[in-house]
C-alpha cells in the first residue's frame, strides 16, 4: 500500500525532532525552527482548516520562499485541502485569472502584495478568506464578506483537538500550472500516491541530516518536491536563499553541503569562480564561493553542458544532472551519487516505466498526473492509454541511461528551466496594431522576437523603417513592463519581408532566421 | 579608482567584452550578453562593493548600464544627504 504524505512528514519529524527543520534570514540575523516545531506549527494550521471548514478547497499560495509557505503548504497536503502554488512574478492580472479558473476559495499571499489583494477582492467572488504569509497587515482591511488574516493567527487560535481528516492515496492534493503550447497554461493535478512515490523513489544514498539551501522558486515542482518534500523527509536543515542578488553570499553563510540548481545558475556560479586569480587553490575558491561544504549540485530542467560538469569536479563538487517534468511530479530520472553516467540525465526512477514513440519519450507509473485541471483534450493529447507524451526525444543506452536529444513540441526551455510557450506570448502580441506576423524563439538564453510590421497600421501611419522599428520596441518595452524577467523579450529583429509559410498558411518556424531573410532579399 | 572604473569593471567580469569598450548605452541582456542571473549576482556586487541596499523591483527594471550607474548615483547621494 502507498503511504501517505502525512506519513512520511511525521516519521521525519519524530525521527529528527529536536533538529532544525528551517534556517532563514531577517536582515542579517539567521532564524531556525526545529522539525518538533515545524510539526506543531502545521498540525496547528491543518486543525485551523477544519474548525473553519475547510474540506478539499482549493487553497493558492502566492509568494517567495518562506517558512510561512511551507507549513501552508504542509498542512494542506497532509490534510484534505487542493493546494495551488501560483507564481508570484506573474502580473497581477495574469494571478487573478489563474485563481478563477482554478477555483480558488483562500488565498495566502505575501502581505506586500497589496495591489494583487485589492484586485482579489473585487475580482475574485468565490475567495472568502486571505491569510497573509507574514505578521505585518496593518494597510489590508478585510471587506464585509472577506475574512483576512495572517498565519500567525490561524496557528495561535487552532482548537486544542480536531478529527484530523486526511485525503485519501488518489485524491487531488495539488494542482501546479505549467506552461501550455495552446498558449494557456495548464493545471497539472497531483495526487498524494503521485506526490509521496516521487519523494520516496527519489534515491539519495548517504546526505540525511544535510544541509541544503534552497535556491530555485518554491511555487517550482523541482524545487517544492526536492528541496522541500524530499528534503524534509531526510532530516535535511533546508535553509532559505532570501534572494538571487545573494546568493554567493548565502552559500558563505549558510555552508550548505546540497544544492538544486538550473542550469543557468551552474553558468552563473562558473563565471564567479573564474573571477578567483590563478594563484589561489580550487579548494581555496570554493571555500570562498560555496562556503567550504558543497559536495553536490543536483540539476534538471533544462539541457547542461558536460563542460560544466568537468569543470565543477575540479573544484570538489559533483553535479549530477536529472529529467522531470510537473506531470510527473516531478523527477523522471536522475544520476545517483554512486552511479551516474556524464551526459545521461540517469536512469528512471524505480516507480516510472519508459517506452518510446517516434523517438518520443513515453512514461507510465505512480508519479504521473491524474489528468490538466478542467481541460479534458489536452489532458486526453497528453495522455494516452496511461502513457504520459513528455514532448521530448531521447533513448536508452545499454546500461539503462537515459538521454535527451530534442523535442516534439515548440516549447522554449531556457537554461533557467522555465518553460516558454511562444505560442502565448505571439498570440498576446499578434493584438498590437503594428504587428502583423511575429515568431517568438529561445536565443542566447533568452527570447528573440522576429516581426513583420502590419503593412495597413504602416501605410495609415506613413512610417518610414527607422519610425517602424521605434513604434515596434516601445511596443515590446510596453509588454516587458508587466512581465516577470524569465518572459521578456530581450532582442527584436524586425523584418521587411513576411514569413515562409507552410500549405495550411503557418509560418514555418525552422526558416525565421535573419540569415534566411537576408538570402532571400 | 573612481566609482564608474570600479563598476564598469564588475561588469566586465560577468561579460565577454572588456571595460574600456563599455558603454553606457549598452544594454546588459542584449548587448553585454549578461544572463537573467548574471545580472542578479551582479547587483548583489553592486551592493556589497558599494555598500547600499538596492530596491528589488526598481532594480530589475534596469535595462543600460547607464541606467544602473544613474541608479547607483542617484542612491550614493541620498546617502549623502542623510549623512
Amino acid at each position: 500500500m502507498s503511504r501517505l504524505i502525512r506519513d512520511i512528514f511525521e516519521d521525519s519529524v519524530n525521527r529528527h525532532s529536536s533538529q532544525n527543520a528551517v534556517k532563514w534570514l531577517i536582515r542579517k540575523d539567521i532564524h531556525e525552527i526545529t522539525y518538533s516545531e515545524l510539526g506543531i506549527d502545521v498540525k496547528k494550521i491543518r486543525y485551523s482548516f477544519e474548525d473553519l471548514g475547510f474540506y478539499r478547497t482549493h487553497m493558492a499560495l502566492i509568494g517567495k520562499s518562506s517558512l510561512e509557505w511551507i507549513e501552508s503548504y504542509l498542512a494542506m497536503i497532509t490534510g484534505t485541502q487542493v493546494a495551488i502554488p501560483l507564481d508570484y512574478n506573474l502580473p497581477d492580472m495574469d494571478l487573478i485569472e489563474l485563481l478563477q479558473r482554478a477555483d480558488v476559495e483562500a488565498l495566502f499571499v505575501d502581505s506586500d502584495r497589496n495591489t494583487l489583494i485589492d484586485a482579489v477582492m473585487s475580482k475574485c467572488p468565490k475567495i472568502k478568506h486571505i491569510f497573509l504569509l507574514q505578521k505585518d497587515h496593518a494597510s489590508i482591511s478585510a471587506k464585509l464578506d472577506i475574512r483576512v488574516q495572517s498565519i500567525d493567527e490561524l496557528i495561535s487560535s487552532a482548537p486544542e483537538t480536531a478529527q484530523d481528516s486526511v485525503s485519501k492515496a488518489d485524491d487531488i492534493v495539488t494542482i501546479i500550472y505549467t506552461s501550455g503550447t495552446t498558449g494557456t497554461s495548464k493545471g497539472v493535478m497531483l495526487t498524494q500516491e503521485n506526490l509521496s512515490s516521487n519523494i520516496l523513489s527519489v534515491k539519495i544514498e548517504g546526505i540525511d541530516n544535510s544541509v541544503l539551501l534552497s535556491v530555485l522558486p518554491i511555487h517550482h515542482a523541482y524545487c517544492l518536491v526536492c528541496d522541500w518534500l524530499k528534503g524534509l523527509s531526510l532530516g535535511a536543515s533546508i535553509t532559505i536563499n532570501d534572494s538571487l542578488f545573494h546568493m554567493v553570499r548565502n552559500m558563505g553563510i549558510f555552508k550548505p553541503e546540497i544544492m538544486l540548481m538550473v542550469p543557468l545558475m551552474i553558468e552563473s556560479v562558473y563565471k564567479r569562480l573564474q573571477m578567483y586569480s590563478d594563484s589561489l587553490s580550487k579548494k581555496k575558491i570554493a571555500e570562498e564561493v560555496f562556503g567550504g561544504k558543497l559536495k553536490y549540485i543536483f540539476t534538471g530542467g533544462a539541457h547542461l553542458d558536460t563542460f560544466y560538469v568537468d569543470a565543477f569536479e575540479e573544484y570538489g563538487i559533483k553535479v549530477l544532472e536529472g529529467y522531470g517534468m510537473s506531470e510527473c511530479s516531478p523527477v523522471i530520472s536522475m544520476n545517483g551519487i554512486s552511479e551516474n553516467k556524464k551526459g545521461s540525465i540517469g536512469r528512471p526512477l524505480e516507480n516510472a516505466e519508459i517506452a518510446f514513440q517516434n523517438g518520443e519519450i513515453l512514461v507510465r507509473g505512480t508519479s504521473v498526473m491524474k489528468g490538466y485541471y478542467k481541460m479534458p483534450e489536452e489532458t486526453a493529447e497528453t495522455l494516452r492509454d496511461g502513457w504520459l507524451h513528455t514532448g521530448d526525444k531521447g533513448y536508452l543506452d545499454e546500461d539503462g541511461y537515459l538521454y535527451i536529444n530534442g523535442r516534439v513540441k515548440n516549447l522554449i526551455i531556457l537554461s533557467n528551466g522555465e518553460n516558454i510557450s511562444p505560442e502565448e506570448i505571439e498570440n498576446k502580441l499578434a493584438l498590437e496594431p503594428c504587428i502583423g506576423e511575429i515568431i517568438i524563439t529561445g536565443e542566447n538564453n533568452g527570447l528573440k522576437a522576429y516581426i513583420y510590421p502590419d503593412q495597413e497600421f504602416v501605410e495609415r501611419n506613413a512610417l518610414d523603417g527607422e519610425q517602424t522599428r521605434d513604434e515596434i520596441q516601445r511596443t515590446i518595452d510596453e509588454y516587458n513592463q508587466l512581465q516577470p524577467s524569465y518572459k521578456q523579450i530581450i532582442s527584436v529583429y524586425v523584418r521587411r519581408t513576411p514569413f515562409i509559410k507552410s500549405s495550411t498558411q503557418k509560418i514555418r518556424r525552422e526558416k525565421v532566421s535573419i540569415e534566411q531573410e537576408l538570402a532571400v532579399l | 579608482m573612481n566609482n564608474e572604473k570600479i563598476f564598469k569593471d564588475l561588469i566586465a567580469q560577468y561579460s565577454d567584452i572588456e571595460a574600456k569598450d563599455i558603454t553606457n548605452e549598452m544594454s546588459f541582456r542584449d548587448e553585454l550578453g549578461l544572463s537573467s542571473l548574471d545580472f542578479m549576482s551582479f547587483l548583489g556586487d553592486l551592493e556589497d562593493t558599494f555598500d547600499i541596499e538596492l530596491d528589488e523591483k526598481k532594480a530589475l527594471e534596469i535595462k543600460t548600464v547607464g541606467d544602473a550607474f544613474n541608479y547607483l548615483d542617484s542612491l550614493q547621494e541620498a546617502v549623502v544627504c542623510h549623512a
